[in-house]
């Protein structure tokens, strides 16, 4: 295994390690609540109390970040045969790609799925309404400055983006700590977006 | 709970901002995008009543004017200029009672706005000519009126309100009882209404902030107090926050003291309330009031520590021990409002209360939870008249002994100060307030306010009396400087019952209930 | 002569009836068969108990000839031979004609309904086993033929009674099915032929005949001549010397004859210059240029003619038809073949990187061997991983005698799918060139660029996609927000 593939794997690792913390984060207040009520208590009628709105800005930068997330995933991994030498962009779309809007075919790819992502997630019921992307962080209390932090991801997603398309402008040509910055941008900003599930995880250790 | 969170005056305002900061990401450009709203904590609303346009429009960045965005928030409200200048009313207020209600910056004394409202409220005369203002009380309407959407008693969804004053400062003093009185008087008797008053601490340090002496500062904070505690019908709960505490806890630092106080009012006012226990504010109010006639004190006592398993005693005896925000004697408390924040049992809760109170039993305690952070467990206990022991008010850090010193405080000002609060020509001796020329009508009022045998004074000393004597409560009679007689009424003590208001029915069972207990009559 | 038959008939009955009552009942032995006993049937002459003699019937006596017959057929014979034993002249001579009711002008290829018939007037027994053929002579011939292979056969009973005659029915030969058959045209004379094994028999013998009975008939035998269509000449418009050509016609027999077709290929004076023959059956029949070798590079410039002649072995037939010697269908025109002279294929990108996007200047030197300037396309055609010489441009170009170096300078010549790869290219004309090609090919040495993007990082076309693909997300963020509203208090 290669290190290219080690980082794919980092990052894979990353988005279930946020995924795990956000379903155990709330089996534990589920847990924990039932355990000081003395009773049962339906996971519909907590998740109501548990959420909390982060305001529409905020809720809108946050989908827009998760969006951009899986749009700088796709630029990092799947435009050039770097990593995925057989299926990427321009290996199987090549004059797509080559063609005057061949770029921003791919970021509206990366987009539009996680757009329907988003929106599927909205079917989920009620009892797995925490599942919902959309209201993600609803259920986590967040100062401004830690808002303001996550929202920082953004940018990084950014550069991270524009890293990658010079990557593809220079191909065949690579160099590997461009890459690397790529990817390491990629990295920082997911773990900005998981931040609030891993530190409610980390400190609600019992 | 959903409050609406009310700041009089600069103070007010300031911890008003605290809490009615945006939680949103904040970008004007985004917000029209997104149709994003203002989002606070627990969805509360609020708005800004200021008397001083230089420090509404020019120092604060916050508020916007009300008048002038009404779509905008949140917003501050000036209400003395829905009087336009020069208007009849101004000119016969003027006239007659020497008070010039269009004054930038209120003059500093807590009686001055009182005076203004009784005027507005009793005076036919003057309410003859407000007919097209379309409102018998201008201030204090337009203030309601800037509070009144965001409750429910609007189109809001705010289910009571939080007045938040600085207690011997100008407007917040002043202004508080009037809107709580205004309030009341358009029929809301049993919307809650709280104030949380911070009083201004000892010593001069606080002089030019405030912008008056401490003598004159503290009489304005217990006269404010005192009508506060006195109203019948009035506010459901005080909320007494000393402000040498809360200095004393900030290095003295102004804006990390607001902060603080947001930061201890979370249990109070934040959201992610434990399923089944979203107290609604009359729940509150109905259980803060239960049991005493008059509207009560609550003292606040704070504590915050890192989350651990059985953590409910330590924050109880955090709070009960260094969390107080006002001195007391908790053991004194006839009832115990608890909010708390984390993963804590509200059993243990109560035991832990009931091991510092033994007194209490648990249904005088309340537990209301949220969910907090996971790394902190907070914990608020609003104390229910903590004081009533005898002899308490020689231990310092009472709230006898706090109240006791202000009381004498201002009854040494007001032996030494007699020009000033008659306004004898020639009186001012602050360069910030403007000399107040007033009829010889209003000045004989202030006097028998001030100095009569059923004045103020009087009643102070009796107040510290009763704090010596341990006796609950300590302000009983409520005060009024104007006696404006009815013209049409046949004799005043003709009551018709079909004119008279809600509040007033209310004072007169408490006039009852008063002399009845004088009367060494249980009621 | 039928009296003298019957009289003597009777004898012979008379005879037997007599030397059965006069010989005794029994002791029977071979020399003396006479016949089966009666069976019983009540007939007259049934034996009397006394075992005397009983009388003949006719029954019993036709019993007695038929066990005789059975069972001692020698004696038998000896003694029909002794009664028949009379005048040997008495045998008459049957007679034969043939008779046919038709035209007697017909094509080849009819089928002829020639029959013949026999009378006979020899009684049964005399009658003979006859055979009998058709026989021809043609046109010119002395002696008559057979005709059919296998003589047609009329036996002794083969007859039927119609009067006082012995006559057959009509009979044909069946294996005669065409006048073909007959192996010849014109006057035929035809005639039947009879023997039976002692005499022959002619039907030409008989003269008085009418139709549509005939001894010797005379039949006038026609030939259908062979038929041509759709001729065509398939091949380009304006052929070269060795360009595929193929004639190509339609040929037709009524008779189904095997007919030589034979092409003639002339000149616009009619002179025929060259032939050649093919033997075919109905049908298609082509003739192709290139197999005969009927063009050479010396008939480049010239026009040339061609007809067909039809020979079935009886008529030959031209088409176009020769009486008019000029009329002959028209081509091929034979365009004149210049020679080229190519060399030094090269190819220059403009840029040295050698991005498939580039523009490339494809040349070539040409030049024209004959003392003239010609106008020819010429088609430039790339060959890659990808392409299999895929044409890029076609030009007309003006060959000169001199040498020239014509350019072909495009920017469409690579796409995407080719960086990377080697390349090859070519210049196609449709003329031959000194190596007798019409093309000229090269592979050159230096492959196209890997690289995919033909734009760099700062340049409008990236800005613009970067543009779009950094505020797509932003937008669709705060669509989806300002549609979902999960920041809104509720």
């Amino acid at each position: 295994m290669n290190m290219m593939q080690v980082s794919f794997l980092a990052i894979v690792m990353l988005l279930l390690l946020g995924l795990v913390a956000h379903i155990l984060n709330v089996r534990r207040v589920h847990r924990r609540i039932e355990m000081l009520e003395h009773k049962a208590v339906p996971k519909e009628e907590l998740l109501s109390d548990l959420y909390s709105c982060q305001g529409s800005n905020f809720n809108a930068l946050a989908l827009s970040a998760w969006i951009l997330f899986l749009t700088a995933l796709f630029f990092l991994y799947l435009l050039t045969p770097e990593l995925f030498q057989d299926r990427n962009y321009f290996i199987q779309l090549p004059r797509m790609a080559s063609s005057l809007g061949g770029l921003a075919l791919f970021g509206l790819l990366g987009s539009v799925m996680m757009i329907l992502v988003v929106v599927g997630s909205e079917k989920m019921p009620e009892s797995l309404q925490y599942y919902r992307l959309a209201e993600l962080y609803g259920y986590y209390s967040m100062s401004r400055n830690e808002k303001r932090a996550m929202i920082a991801a953004i940018p990084l997603l950014w550069v991270s983006i524009l890293i990658s398309t010079h990557m593809a402008t220079i191909h065949p040509t690579f160099w590997a700590p461009e890459w690397w910055a790529g990817f390491t941008l990629l990295f920082a900003s997911l773990s900005l977006l998981i931040w609030p599930m891993a530190k409610e995880m980390w400190e609600g250790r019992s | 709970m959903r409050l609406c969170i009310v700041g009089i005056g600069g103070m007010g305002g300031k911890v008003a901002h605290e809490f009615l900061a945006n939680e949103d990401f904040e970008s004007c450009r985004l917000t029209k995008l997104t149709g994003g709203e203002h989002v606070t904590s627990g969805g509360i609303k609020g708005v800004w009543l200021e008397s001083d346009e230089n420090e509404a429009k020019n120092k604060n960045k916050f508020f916007k004017d009300g008048r002038q965005n009404p779509h905008d928030y949140p917003l501050y409200f000036i209400p003395h200029d829905m009087v336009p200048d020069g208007h009849p009313v101004h000119v016969a207020i003027k006239k007659k009672y020497g008070y010039d209600i269009k004054k930038q910056g209120y003059v500093r004394d807590a009686q001055y706005l009182k005076a203004v409202y009784e005027i507005f409220e009793d005076d036919p005369e003057i309410r003859g000519k407000l007919l097209d203002l379309r409102s018998t009380n201008p201030i204090f309407d337009c203030a309601w009126a800037a509070v009144r959407p965001y409750t429910t008693l609007g189109r809001g969804k705010c289910d009571g309100i939080l007045f938040i004053i600085s207690l011997g400062g100008g407007t917040g003093t002043g202004f508080v009882n009037p809107i709580v009185q205004h309030i009341r008087s358009t029929g809301k008797g049993d919307y809650p209404v709280f104030v949380l008053g911070v009083l201004t601490e000892e010593g001069t340090a606080s002089d030019r902030e405030q912008y008056a002496k401490e003598g004159k500062r503290n009489l304005g904070a217990i006269s404010s107090i005192y009508d506060l505690l006195t109203k019948g019908g009035g506010v459901d709960g005080l909320i007494l926050v000393d402000n040498q505490i809360l200095l004393s806890r900030c290095e003295g630092d102004y804006t990390l003291a607001n902060r603080y106080l947001h930061q201890v009012s979370l249990p109070l006012v934040a959201a992610r309330d434990y399923p089944g226990e979203k107290p609604p504010s009359p729940a509150v109010r109905a259980f803060s009031t239960e049991g005493w006639s008059f509207p009560p004190i609550l003292v606040p006592c704070y504590s915050r520590i890192r989350r651990r398993s059985g953590s409910e005693a330590s924050l109880v005896e955090e709070a009960l021990s260094k969390g107080r925000l006002f001195g007391c004697q908790p053991q004194d408390a006839d009832k115990a409002i608890v909010f708390c924040r984390g993963y804590l049992d509200s059993g243990k809760i109560r035991n832990a209360i009931v091991g510092h109170i033994p007194d209490l039993t648990a249904d005088k305690i309340a537990v209301w939870r949220k969910l907090g952070e996971n790394s902190h467990e907070e914990l608020l206990i609003l104390l229910r008249n903590p004081y009533g022991s005898p002899g308490s008010y020689q231990i310092e850090g009472t709230l006898e002994w706090r109240l006791h010193r202000v009381i004498a405080s201002a009854i040494t000002y007001m032996e030494g100060h007699k020009p000033d609060l008659l306004y004898i020509k020639g009186y001012s001796e602050s360069t910030q307030d403007d000399e107040l020329t007033v009829t010889d009508e209003t000045r004989q009022a202030l006097e028998d306010f001030f100095y009569g045998d059923r004045g103020l004074k009087a009643e102070l000393e009796v107040a510290m009396k009763r704090l010596e004597d341990g006796t609950k409560p300590f302000f009983k009679r409520p005060l009024r400087i104007f006696d404006i007689p009815d013209p049409k009424s046949v004799s005043p003590l003709v009551i018709e019952d079909n004119k008279t208001t809600p509040a007033q029915r209310a004072q007169i069972k408490k006039m009852i209930q008063e002399e009845l207990r004088e009367m060494g009559l249980k009621v | 002569m039928i009296n003298m038959k019957l009289y003597f008939s009777a004898g012979v009955i008379i005879l037997c009836l007599l030397l059965v009552t006069l010989t005794p009942a029994s002791g029977q032995d071979e020399d003396d068969y006479e016949g089966p006993p009666p069976n019983g049937d009540g007939d007259a002459g049934s034996r009397d108990s006394s075992g005397g003699k009983s009388k003949l019937s006719l029954n019993q006596f036709v019993r007695y000839l038929e066990s005789w017959q059975r069972d001692n057929s020698d004696k038998y014979r000896y003694m029909t031979q002794l009664l028949r034993q009379g005048n040997p002249e008495s045998y008459k001579v049957p007679y034969i004609w043939l008779y046919y009711n038709g035209n007697l002008t017909v094509s080849r290829n009819e089928i002829p309904k020639i029959y013949f018939v026999v009378e006979n007037p020899n009684s049964l027994d005399l009658r003979r086993t006859l055979f009998v053929d058709l026989q021809a002579k043609l046109p010119g011939e002395r002696e008559y033929h057979n005709v059919n292979q296998i003589p047609q056969v009329v036996q002794p009973f083969d007859y039927v009674v119609s009067g006082e005659r012995n006559i057959t029915s009509l009979k044909k030969w069946p294996e005669i099915n065409s006048f073909t058959q007959i192996g010849g045209v014109g006057e035929v004379k035809l005639r039947a032929y009879m023997h039976d094994g002692t005499r022959d028999y002619y039907s030409s013998g008989r003269s008085n005949t009418t139709h549509p009975h005939y001894g010797e008939m005379t039949i006038n035998i026609t030939n259908a001549p062979p038929q041509l269509f759709n001729a065509t000449l398939v091949g380009p418009q304006s052929p070269r010397y060795n360009d595929p050509l193929e004639y190509v016609a339609e040929v037709f027999d009524p008779d189904d004859d095997l007919m030589a077709v034979r092409l003639h290929i002339t000149d616009p004076a009619g002179r025929e210059v060259r032939n050649e023959t093919q033997e075919a059956k109905s049908g298609r029949v082509s003739f192709k240029a290139a197999q005969y070798g009927f063009f050479g590079e010396a008939d480049a410039g010239k026009n040339f003619t061609y007809y067909y002649s039809l020979d079935d072995g009886i008529d030959i037939t031209s088409f176009p038809p020769r009486d008019n010697p000029n009329a002959t269908f028209e081509g091929p025109n034979i365009r004149s073949t210049p020679k080229l002279w190519v060399e030094n294929l090269h190819v220059e990108p403009v840029d040295k990187n050698y991005y498939y996007w580039d523009e490339y200047n494809f040349s070539v030197v040409m030049r024209n061997q004959e003392p003239y300037s010609i106008e020819i396309p010429v088609t430039l055609k790339i060959k890659t991983k990808d392409k299999n010489w895929k044409g890029v441009e076609t030009r007309t170009v003006t060959v000169t005698p001199d040498s020239k170096r014509i350019y072909f300078s495009t920017d469409d010549a690579f796409d995407v799918l080719d960086r990377g790869s080697d390349f090859s290219f070519r210049f196609e004309y449709q003329e031959y060139d000194q190596n007798n090609e019409r093309s000229a090919e090269m592979q050159w040495y230096e492959p196209l660029n890997q690289r995919l993007m033909k734009y760099d990082l700062v340049s409008i076309p990236i800005g613009i996609n970067l543009l779009f693909v950094l505020i797509l997300p932003l937008l669709g963020g705060i669509f989806l927000e300002k549609w979902m509203g999960k920041g809104r208090l509720g």
